[in-house]
């Protein structure tokens, strides 16, 4: 008993010895002693203010890449107060901007966030990165060049939003709106509030790669723009086709978009002018989308069956009243030809710019197989076939309430 | 285990075994001065060490020796002095021959229940501080003593180390006789047996063994009293030195016997099958085996109704994994993975940090520990003032600390919740054995963030598993799952759905409720003109035991 | 208290399937979509019965000696000396199987959440802990196992169910995957029947058996339990990411574990959560297998004391854990073990099988 007590004893000391020599704390470093980096703008640095380079990751400039400029906003522990804000204690903190935005130049991401790092004193981290803002000519340009490390990156997260920007993507690093304590925060419930309501489908990076990795879609990001000094537009979809961006969309086609997708809960509403009832506002509620794929000539055809839940919102021209059954439907006649238009409109440009943001492709791969495997066998191959896809549309509109009013 | 089987002497054995530098046996003389003469040799002039001398029956020189300070003296008066000093009725009743006096005495004279005769007299000055009284009578070569002890004891109290809401206020005191007391009042049926034997070769402190013949396994009863034999000790102070010498893994933080203040809970463990340790002088009995999940129930879980219980019992887990985990968890995401924490949390929390110079293990730790300095100088402190102090240490300690820059405001919150959370846990020394693993815990969230938390919680539950009691493995009913066995674990079936005693203790009689209620009884409870409240089943067993087969 | 067979078949069931379930599950989505595509799950499901065969066989030998292991009753079918150097084998596989186990553990640890920790630390630690466990007796092994298998269990199912709603059923059509070719399926077939391994432990748990008789059905029943695991985890991967992308990913399953949430980003980031469960799946696996090769080399050298063995492995394993230079190489090496311990645990207990019936040893009781 004794015997084996002293033994258990000295094994249990023997390992709390070494764990004191294991012990490194290797990757422990407190919260406040970490730079939180939450949003990155990345832009191509500006011809006649290029600086040279900083040499932090290289020596000589013999890279023969282009220039970005990445400036990051890193929250500044201390300046967001905890807990809910008092009247008082708001007031002072708000003078003070609670993130510190800091603008570095490199090769590619990762040179300028080893520059970056360079400049400041706590390490960066991108663990709490929520979004990052990119230029319209980055996206045009070398998007996969990012890409590559964002991916690799086990910091990133795949629910982080990414944005391409009309203009310079710094601008919006600026942006201070009362209504978030922090600015990049603001971006990102902007965003999050836009999928909740339907203004915009759940486009996360994660998303983003997923459909960029697929031979049957291309990817898709929101495409923003700065107005007046505060405020941020969303100003539609940024398409791509060969993993560049290709073109983008009016705000009314993401709604489209959505539409096709059938992606819950409707959050456009459609202006137009009745020729009977004069200018009418109808609220989209719920979308519903069939696709269906059919091989014809050995040619794939797309049959869409869109099904919209609408309510009438807004009726300008009160001497007309819209107060029964045919009324309505006259006016889901006028507004389906409407519809028809716009996603219309939208199927003609990507298909112009041969880029499946609808995945048409991965229907007719699921659905077609035979046809896939015989004709495709690489991204560019479908995406040449997109341009000259077959698609046809049926819209079926119900309008369903009125609203209080009843004339 | 096997140096238990190896040393093993059995319980009966040891009641007659001898102190150390016991005296050889000595026979009495006849007569009485040598052999008072010797008493007092061996007891010295002890000051309470009363020898009166008087004739007995006008005829006999003799003598009665006890302590003054265990003696009742009334009794001493009335029952032992009064009918020996007065002649009998009829004195030529006495006998002539000395050799038939001690039966005269024990059989006509003295009314007192408990005694005996002895012809040994080196077992006399045991019997003495035993606290018998002793009769000496010249001439007689036997000595007669009788138990007349009176011990001051305090009354029957609440318990204080576990209150409960609804059940009984008696609490076990620390006469062994009044414990024992308590446990038949609760318990009357002839199978509920008590063996006592002294133990510790100094205090000789009486333990008694309580089981019910016929629920308790005999093995188990066997098991207990075989650790028992094995204990070699000059003194059993407490039902708290037994615990310590026959617990099954003394290195283990968690309890392995179950003590408890409450006859209640004590009466319960008996009808399930566990036997119970009392030893005199300790207001505490010790249940065994006691596993894992004893630890989180008290009396109250069955008092109230199941719905009520069963909440409750989910509650203490929570709270268990509170005090356990939080602190740990909280180390381990504020210096290892913030990505967890919401961003605006984040951002937040980095600002509450902000000022606070050391990193979290290290706040976490010194905030902890003088939590446990706190705790332990409430408990030390006179009721009145630990409230005070209580108040002082949680509410303006941490306030200040926060103001200091000492520690943050969320440090303060977690530990404070971790505080309260380890009181949830009714058993005072199961609560201890966690909040103590705490640390190491938090430690180890220290160096490897939530793997090493993991790592560190792995280690435990794999202790907890390979641990046992008496043969029983520690996590009953859990793991090894017996399914029968979980109504009365995490959630607490109704009564009447627990229809068998738990099944890890092998009780011989498996049943709590009959299948059917014997005649008799049924006679007994309704009125002749009431009906029965059950039909009974036409199969009826006609012993009318239909528990026990 | 008297009973020396107190293990049921559900807790064989518990043990096999929380040994099974182990370091493959982080990165197979990937194998299977390279394979198959869309049709991951289906090769997924395919390996299922390679495995079976090796569990029928085992369960057939040892059910005709319910009162041995196998490493004992072999020396009566082989003879001494080969079924000693077999036993030596399955020694080796294990114990080098546990050191590469250990190094892919510790490869996700450094590379995903502890930057700077060295390796060796990650898999020390881990390798400490189950060496203080496999000091206990097969009753305790038990025990240990049929613990942590419900919280393996409802972790994962939590998670799938948490990632159902972000599944598009799009990605897992066409049911077969696009330009899939009998090469490569056959191949996905094998990798994805090599994720099954650990069946072997039931030759340790027979003797201790209530029903020793029941032991295919509760193999069965832990091969099953592991299949939907398994394709749940395929399915939800694939058809989340669609199998292009599974193919990018180095840990498919973190990175599902890492885009989910609940309620729109209140409970983000399941994958810490994710690797709590990782961790101890890992360890019961590295549990079971240190075990074997303890037991194993224990029987093939008839040392006596067990504890010994085990921290007199603890540097062999740790060197073996090392061996690889790279991540790649740990895959490389992880696989071919995979792939040699397959075949050995399925051959050697046919081996056992067919001389015992030839022999007409055992089977008193079948």
């Amino acid at each position: 008993m004794i015997f084996r007590f002293r033994r258990q004893l000295s094994l249990w000391l023997a390992l709390s010895m070494l764990s004191i020599v294991l012990t490194g704390c290797w990757d422990q470093l407190e919260i406040e002693d970490r730079a939180l980096v939450l949003g990155l703008a990345i832009d191509q640095a500006p011809e006649d203010s290029q600086p040279k380079s900083d040499q932090v990751t290289h020596i000589k400039d013999n890279l023969n890449l282009p220039m970005i400029r990445v400036t990051a906003q890193i929250a500044v522990p201390g300046r967001v107060p905890l807990g809910p804000s008092n009247g008082e204690s708001g007031g002072s903190g708000g003078s003070q901007n609670p993130v510190w935005v800091v603008q570095v130049y490199g090769y590619t991401l990762d040179d300028a966030m080893n520059n970056l790092e360079q400049q400041i004193s706590d390490p960066r981290y991108l663990i709490h990165l929520r979004v990052l803002i990119i230029s319209e000519e980055i996206a045009r340009t070398n998007l996969g060049d990012l890409n590559d490390y964002l991916r690799r990156n086990p910091e990133v997260r795949r629910r982080t939003w990414m944005l391409v920007s009309e203009g310079e993507a710094s601008q919006f690093m600026d942006v201070n709106p009362p209504l978030q304590r922090v600015p990049t925060l603001y971006i990102l419930s902007m965003m999050e509030k836009a999928v909740e309501s339907g203004k915009f489908p759940a486009d996360y990076i994660g998303v983003f790669w997923s459909s960029e990795s697929k031979w049957g879609e291309n990817g898709f990001l929101p495409y923003i723009s700065r107005r007046n000094k505060e405020n941020i537009l969303i100003k539609g979809l940024a398409y791509f086709s060969d993993g560049k961006m290709v073109g983008a969309t009016v705000p009314i086609e993401i709604g489209a978009f959505m539409a096709m997708r059938g992606i819950d809960p409707g959050g456009y509403s459609i202006l137009f002018k009745s020729e009977t009832y004069g200018p009418v506002m109808i609220m989209v509620n719920k979308r519903f989308s069939r696709i269906k794929v059919h091989i014809v000539d050995g040619k794939p055809q797309i049959t869409y069956h869109i099904a919209l839940d609408t309510g009438l919102d807004e009726h300008v021209n009160t001497n007309v009243s819209v107060n029964s059954t045919q009324k309505l439907e006259d006016l889901e006649g006028e507004f389906r030809k409407g519809a028809l238009k716009i996603f219309q409109s939208v199927i003609d440009k990507t298909r112009q710019k041969q880029s499946d943001i609808f995945g048409l492709g991965e229907h007719v791969r699921a659905h077609a197989p035979a046809f896939w495997n015989s004709r495709i066998h690489s991204k560019s191959d479908w995406e040449q076939l997109y341009s000259s896809l077959t698609i046809h549309l049926d819209v079926d509109v119900a309008i369903r309430r009125v609203g209080l009013k009843e004339r | 285990m096997e140096n238990w089987k190896r040393k093993y002497t059995s319980f009966k054995e040891k009641q007659h075994s001898k102190t150390p530098g016991a005296r050889p046996e000595q026979k009495l003389g006849s007569l009485l001065e040598p052999n008072l003469q010797s008493i007092l040799q061996v007891l010295g002039e002890d000051g309470d060490l009363i020898i009166r001398r008087f004739r007995m029956y006008g005829l006999y020189d003799a003598a009665i020796i006890f302590f003054s300070s265990m003696a009742d003296l009334s009794q001493i008066h009335e029952h032992l002095l009064k009918p020996l000093m007065n002649p009998p009725a009829d004195p030529s009743s006495v006998p002539a021959d000395s050799r038939d006096l001690p039966d005269f005495i024990w059989n006509l004279t003295i009314h007192v229940a408990q005694g005996d005769r002895t012809s040994d007299l080196s077992s006399l000055p045991d019997s003495l501080v035993a606290g018998n009284v002793v009769l000496l009578v010249n001439s007689m070569e036997q000595a007669l003593y009788f138990n007349l002890r009176k011990i001051e004891q305090r009354s029957m109290e609440q318990p204080q180390t576990e209150q409960i809401l609804r059940g009984s206020r008696e609490g076990f005191i620390e006469n062994l006789e009044s414990n024992l007391s308590l446990l038949r009042y609760r318990l009357q049926t002839p199978d509920f047996r008590v063996q006592t034997c002294p133990l510790g070769a100094r205090t000789h402190s009486q333990v008694a063994v309580c089981y019910i013949d016929g629920i308790a396994n005999p093995a188990l009863v066997e098991e207990v009293m075989r650790r028992l034999s094995m204990i070699h000790t000059d003194s059993i102070i407490d039902a708290g030195y037994i615990e310590q010498f026959i617990e099954d893994q003394p290195l283990s933080p968690f309890p392995q016997v179950q003590p408890t203040e409450r006859p209640d809970r004590s009466t319960a463990a008996l009808l399930e099958g566990r036997v119970i340790i009392l030893v005199d002088g300790s207001p505490f009995s010790l249940i065994v085996p006691a596993l894992f999940n004893q630890f989180l129930q008290t009396m109250d879980d069955y008092t109230e109704r199941f719905i009520v219980g069963s909440l409750i019992r989910f509650v203490r887990l929570i709270a268990l994994i509170f005090s356990l985990f939080f602190p740990a968890l909280y180390v381990s995401i504020i210096s290892f993975n913030p990505e967890l924490m919401p961003t605006e949390f984040a951002v937040a929390i980095s600002g509450g940090r902000a000022g606070v110079p050391f990193p979290a293990v290290l706040e976490v730790l010194v905030m902890e520990v003088s939590m446990e300095v706190l705790r332990e100088a409430t408990i030390r402190l006179p009721q009145m003032i630990g409230g005070a102090l209580s108040i002082v240490g949680v509410l303006v300690v941490g306030q200040a600390a926060v103001a200091a820059g000492l520690a943050s405001p969320t440090t303060v919150v977690i530990v404070a919740l971790t505080t309260i959370g380890s009181f949830a846990t009714p058993a005072y020394n199961a609560a201890i054995a966690l909040r103590m693993l705490r640390f190491p815990l938090i430690l180890m969230a220290g160096l490897f963030g939530l793997y090493g938390v993991m790592i560190g919680t792995i280690a435990v539950i794999n202790h907890l598993l390979v641990l046992e009691s008496f043969g029983v493995p520690y996590m009953t009913p859990y793991v090894p799952a017996l399914w029968r066995d979980m109504k009365d674990s995490l959630v607490r079936a109704p009564l009447w759905w627990i229809k068998r005693r738990p099944s890890f203790l092998h009780a011989p009689d498996p049943d709590r409720l009959s299948r059917s209620m014997p005649k008799e009884y049924a006679a007994q409870i309704f009125t002749e003109e009431g009906e029965p409240y059950e039909q009974q089943p036409a199969h009826h067993d006609p012993s009318g035991h239909s528990g026990n087969h | 208290m008297n009973n020396n067979r107190p293990i049921t078949t559900l807790q064989v069931t518990a043990v096999i399937t929380s040994t099974i379930i182990g370091v493959g599950i982080l990165s197979f989505p990937r194998y299977m979509a390279d394979a198959a595509g869309s049709g991951a799950p289906l090769v997924t499901a395919a390996g299922l019965p390679v495995a079976f065969a090796g569990l029928w066989f085992t369960a057939a030998v040892c059910r005709r000696f319910p009162q041995e292991t196998l490493f004992v009753f072999s020396r009566r079918l082989l003879g001494r000396g080969f079924a000693d150097i077999l036993s030596f084998c399955i020694f080796l596989f294990f114990a080098f199987s546990t050191g590469l186990t250990m190094r892919q553990f510790g490869e996700v640890c450094v590379t995903v959440i502890f930057k700077k920790t060295p390796v060796e630390a990650v898999i020390l630690m881990m390798l400490l802990l189950a060496a203080l466990s496999v000091r206990r007796n097969v009753i305790k092994f038990t025990y240990i196992h049929i613990f942590y298998a419900p919280f393996i269990l409802s972790s994962i199912f939590i998670i799938v169910l948490v990632a159902l709603k972000d599944i598009d059923g799009l990605n897992l059509l066409p049911l077969t995957g696009n330009h899939t070719t009998a090469a490569s399926f056959f191949r996905g077939m094998v990798t994805s029947s090599t994720l099954y391994q650990g069946t072997i432990v039931l030759a340790l748990l027979v003797p201790l058996m209530k029903n020793p008789r029941k032991v295919l059905k509760a193999g069965t029943a832990a091969l099953l339990i592991v299949g939907i695991v398994y394709i749940l985890i395929v399915l939800i991967t694939v058809g989340m990411f669609g199998a292009y992308e599974t193919r990018l990913l180095l840990y498919p399953t973190l990175e599902t574990a890492r885009s989910i949430s609940i309620g729109e980003g209140v409970l983000e980031r399941f994958d810490a959560i994710f690797i709590i469960v990782w961790v101890i799946s890992i360890f019961t696996t590295i549990f079971t297998n240190y075990y074997l090769a303890a037991y194993a080399l224990r029987e093939a050298t008839r040392f006596r004391d067990q504890r010994l063995l085990a921290s007199f492995l603890l540097p062999f394993i740790f060197t073996a854990s090392l061996l690889p230079k790279n991540v790649f190489q740990s895959y490389c090496l992880a696989s071919v073990t995979a792939i040699v311990g397959l075949i050995l645990l399925t051959l050697y207990p046919l081996l056992l099988w067919l001389t015992a019936i030839l022999r007409n040893q055992g089977g008193a009781s079948s």
